[in-house]
């Protein structure tokens, strides 16, 4: 067999190292190209842009607890609360302070494309309360599709749930790969019968599988039920909830 | 140098040596754009993420929720009686 010269081998050598320098760079700079025009077209990709907001905050206000109660307990669905907390049934419904909102955390998707969204709580229940004995404390949430005011989505507007007016004209879609919607599902919205399920600052929580970018219906509301121990003492209390949205 | 010695050097052929030099540096710069090219399209498919937070708060007072309910009741019956008995 005749030899190859290694002339030839350092030829062949230097044309692979000069395309392999060659095909990385081409490779880098297309995919940093969105757009150009070439014969009169102009061609571009629009990249998804995942941007939730939460357009409102919780605050119950202030009150004493029912210590001739077992416990007190608030919610973000209730009209009335025990003493002088605030009235979560409308907007700017704060006692002693006329611009609080407690009517739930609303969370508008404002990006380009439908989104997966999450929640994850950043104190759980029992670091939350300061009571000694936690007896019966508990810290839940529910998610309902629309705005918080309830005027949003036709679902929200005819005042059914999912199950009854049909997906499309909700916020919250089914997601097609994982078969999942509004989660935990089944809460009602005229607040009959809630979903309420407890926070968890370990794991991050499903509450929309396919939450929709088109105004009109691109909101939920999460929903929040507190039930404060007889035994807890005078102060402030505050829980952090982070929303995360994936576009899919 | 003699005609005979260009010749001779023109014929002879590039050392082993620098031959494999330029193998390993072939390999290193190919197996280096492979990455480059793999890092790339990973990042590409990382769909984009963002994250909001929102807050829930309240505060509790001294005196418990009855002697608050008690204290507003009587607050409307006295509203009530103001508004009969003007």
């Amino acid at each position: 067999m005749k030899e190859v010269p290694n002339r030839r081998l350092v030829g062949i050598l230097i044309v692979v190292m000069f395309i392999a320098v060659a095909g990385t760079f081409f490779s880098i700079f297309k995919q940093s190209i969105t757009g150009y025009a070439t014969s009169g077209t102009v061609q571009l990709t629009i990249g998804a842009l995942a941007t939730v907001n939460v357009n409102s905050d919780v605050n119950f206000g202030q009150g004493g607890v029912a210590t001739s109660l077992p416990y007190t307990q608030l919610s973000t669905e209730a009209v009335t609360q025990y003493g002088r907390f605030n009235n979560c049934s409308v907007i700017d419904g704060g006692v002693d302070d006329p611009t609080s909102d407690c009517t739930g955390i609303e969370i508008e998707n404002q990006g380009n494309s439908n989104v997966n969204l999450t929640i994850i709580a950043v104190t759980n229940i029992t670091d939350f309360y300061n009571s000694v004995t936690d007896e019966g404390a508990n810290f839940t949430f529910a998610v309902l599709d629309g705005n918080r005011t309830k005027n949003e989505t036709a679902i929200q507007i005819v005042g059914y749930g999912n199950d009854v007016i049909g997906e499309n004209n909700a916020s919250c879609h089914v997601n097609g790969n994982t078969n999942q919607s509004i989660e935990p599902k089944g809460s009602y919205l005229d607040g009959s019968w809630m979903n309420w399920t407890t926070i968890n600052n370990v794991d991050e929580s499903l509450i929309c599988g396919n939450l929709s970018f088109v105004d009109g219906n691109d909101t939920i509301t999460v929903e929040f039920n507190l039930t404060i121990p007889g035994d807890e003492p005078a102060g402030s209390l505050l829980n952090t909830f982070t929303f995360t949205a994936t576009s899919i | 140098m003699k005609e005979s010695d260009i010749t001779s050097t023109l014929k002879e052929d590039i050392p082993k040596k620098t031959v494999l030099v330029l193998l390993v540096m072939a390999i290193v710069i190919v197996a280096l754009g492979i990455w480059t090219i793999l890092d790339r399209i990973g990042y590409s498919q990382i769909p984009p993420q963002s994250s909001s937070g929102g807050e829930v708060k309240l505060k509790i007072v001294p005196g418990n929720a009855v002697d608050n309910i008690e204290t507003l009741s009587n607050v409307d019956e006295a509203q009530q009686t103001l508004s009969t008995n003007p």
